[in-house]
């Protein structure tokens, strides 16, 4: 699929369409990309702001195969790949999906790069059901390499084929998701050390700059160049990841009882008394983070793994 | 006492954070010299096989010059007695640390900074027959401490100030990453962090949203590259954009919710405790997947994933 030219139309010039369109013009040479927004000043916006995204390419030759289109329509008539990224909800969703499907080609792949409404919501109105799958990128797409396929239940699997070859050419890293659930499988990890971040800066245990720092010198290493099953596995030597439970299994559990214990009794939900002294330490500790050295150095780690 | 001086280090058990640590001062500190105690019968010959491997050496040349400034201690007392620094890393039983310290306190000088390992046994525990429990640290590593950077310091709340700089000095001349805990908590903060990520993966895979080898794919092409970079507050507060992580919150915060009750649920509906019948499903697909982790090909790759961010 990927060299002859491939079409892909982005519905929604947000951050997550703008870095999609970046990686895909810088990925693939061969590609044209067709933004669509509703936002009147589209073009002027993306000319102002796509260059962010588009570090190390060539610029002259990625906006010559970018083009802007008014309506719908117009953006997916011709396009291989219907991406779309718009509001998070559910009525916006299933709203478009019935419009692309009358305006795009039979064979356009249909993605959505929603972190919360599944395929099997999505596509109540659509006529054809199977060619919806969830798309889900790690934010930036452009430099991160993870994106989730999430399948809803009638989602073919030509479909899913389809779109896990076009990542692996483009060097990117999909993983398929075999059941859709709540918060998908990055951020359901994520949050989950995040809430236990924010249960131990809330006891005072440690302050938001030094757990960031304990993550970025373990974890964050750690789990760049193996996962944590795997590194576990490695724990446990000779008997893997079985020896490790035996041997540490005990620290485990206390760990996750008292994890339990903290939360319930710092009352670690969203929006309540420990948020705001955890926001304000994380102001004071970092002001305005500067992504673009952030990018750079996420870059130097990835290139640093595969030994680019 | 402390980089560029000359110093002494007592290591009290030769297990692999032992020899590591070992390593990790015979590398970083030129003018140290180790003494390593441990009651197992074959202590030499066991230092002297296993040592090398961790010094990065295989090659006898090369391991004369960091072997020199080994000592292998016949007794406790010979280990600790001119050392400035005692490191214990015995066995995780609180009577063997209680037992341990008074006979340390005993023989060492009265000046040498005493640290425990330990992952899960509180200074203000372990301290409890000492004569003077001001002066007793946890030092944690990540293992291995001889590749990962981060000690956690542990003070008890009888620990003195002196002690703490003095460990803080220490390990940031040697370039390492001490970061100082505030209050003693269960397991700390890096496992309880590591660990409560390690419950939701195993939920999810209990589930069977996703497998062992995929989800270990997905945190290494996603976190694991962002954290290395920045941690979860600074990743959270630059996605917020100009509002930071206030900001994060109020926009992000309904789907956070929604995971973070979703994950509590998913935990208690998939019976995610140690020892329950989710566990030989995920060991068994961790073995499939896995077989023997090549440890030296991952410390490589650790190290120049360490170079790349400044702490290798």
């Amino acid at each position: 699929m990927v060299g002859k030219q491939n079409k892909i139309a982005i519905v929604g010039a947000g951050t997550i369409g703008l870095s999609f369109a970046a990686l895909h013009l810088t990925k693939d040479p061969a590609c044209a990309v067709t933004i669509f927004d509703t936002r009147p000043d589209l073009g002027e916006y993306v000319q102002q702001n796509l260059p962010g995204y588009l570090t190390d390419a060539d610029h002259e030759s990625c906006m010559k195969r970018l083009w802007f289109a008014s309506k719908l329509g117009e953006a997916v008539k011709d396009a291989a790949i219907v991406q779309e990224q718009g509001p998070e909800k559910l009525d916006f969703k299933t709203a478009i999906w019935p419009q692309i499907e009358q305006y795009a080609p039979e064979d356009a792949l249909l993605w959505s790069s929603t972190s919360g409404i599944p395929a099997s919501q999505q596509s109540r109105d659509m006529k054809d059901r199977s060619r919806l799958v969830v798309v889900h990128p790690y934010n930036p797409p452009h430099i991160m390499p993870l994106l989730e396929v999430v399948p809803s239940p009638e989602t073919s699997q030509a479909v899913v084929d389809q779109t896990l070859e076009y990542w692996r050419t483009l060097e990117r890293t999909p993983v398929v998701l075999k059941k859709e659930c709540t918060g998908f499988v990055a951020n359901r990890l994520a949050f989950a050390l995040f809430r236990e971040a924010c249960s131990l800066v809330a006891q005072g245990v440690v302050n938001v700059k030094d757990l960031d720092e304990i993550v970025q010198s373990s974890m964050g290493p750690r789990w760049t160049v193996a996962g944590p099953f795997k590194s576990y596995h490695a724990g446990g030597g000779e008997g893997g990841l079985t020896s490790f439970m035996e041997k540490i299994g005990g620290t485990v559990q206390g760990c996750w009882e008292a994890s339990d214990e903290d939360v319930r009794s710092g009352n670690i939900s969203v929006g309540e008394q420990w948020q705001a002294e955890v926001c304000r330490q994380t102001d004071e500790a970092y002001g305005v983070v500067d992504t673009a050295d952030r990018d750079t150095k996420t870059r130097k780690v990835l290139d640093a793994v595969r030994g680019t | 006492m402390f980089p560029p001086e000359a110093t002494e280090i007592a290591i009290i058990g030769s297990g692999t954070i032992g020899l590591s640590f070992a390593s990790l001062h015979l590398l970083t500190h030129p003018l140290c010299t180790v003494s390593i105690f441990d009651t197992r019968p074959d202590l030499s010959s066991y230092v002297h096989k296993y040592l090398p491997g961790y010094l990065g050496r295989t090659a006898d040349a090369d391991n004369i010059k960091y072997l020199d400034r080994l000592v292998i201690a016949t007794t406790l007392k010979e280990a600790v007695e001119s050392a400035d620094i005692v490191q214990e890393q015995g066995p995780e039983a609180l009577e063997f640390k209680l037992s341990i310290w008074p006979q340390i306190e005993l023989y060492a000088p009265k000046t040498a900074l005493f640290w425990s390992s330990t992952s899960g046994i509180p200074a203000s525990k372990q301290t409890a027959r000492m004569r003077d429990p001001s002066r007793l640290l946890v030092v944690h590593p990540f293992n291995p401490p001889h590749i990962m950077p981060v000690l956690e310091l542990v003070p008890s709340p009888t620990t003195s100030q002196t002690v703490v700089d003095q460990t803080m000095s220490y390990w940031r001349a040697l370039g390492r990453s001490p970061v100082l805990l505030r209050k003693e908590c269960t397991g700390f903060v890096a496992n309880r962090l590591a660990f409560a990520l390690f419950r939701e993966a195993c939920s999810l895979v209990a589930q069977g949203v996703v497998s062992v080898e995929d989800l270990d794919e997905l945190v290494t092409t996603s976190m694991g590259p962002r954290w290395a970079v920045a941690g979860p507050f600074k990743a959270y507060h630059a996605g917020g954009g100009e509002g930071g992580l206030t900001s994060f919150m109020e926009k992000i915060g309904g789907t956070v919710q929604g995971c973070w009750e979703q994950a509590e649920e998913d935990v208690v509906a998939q019976g995610i405790v140690v020892g329950g019948k989710w566990q030989a499903k995920v060991c068994k697909q961790a073995d499939e997947a896995y077989g023997v982790v090549d440890t030296a090909e991952r410390d490589e790759k650790t190290k120049r994933v360490l170079r790349a961010i400044g702490r290798g």
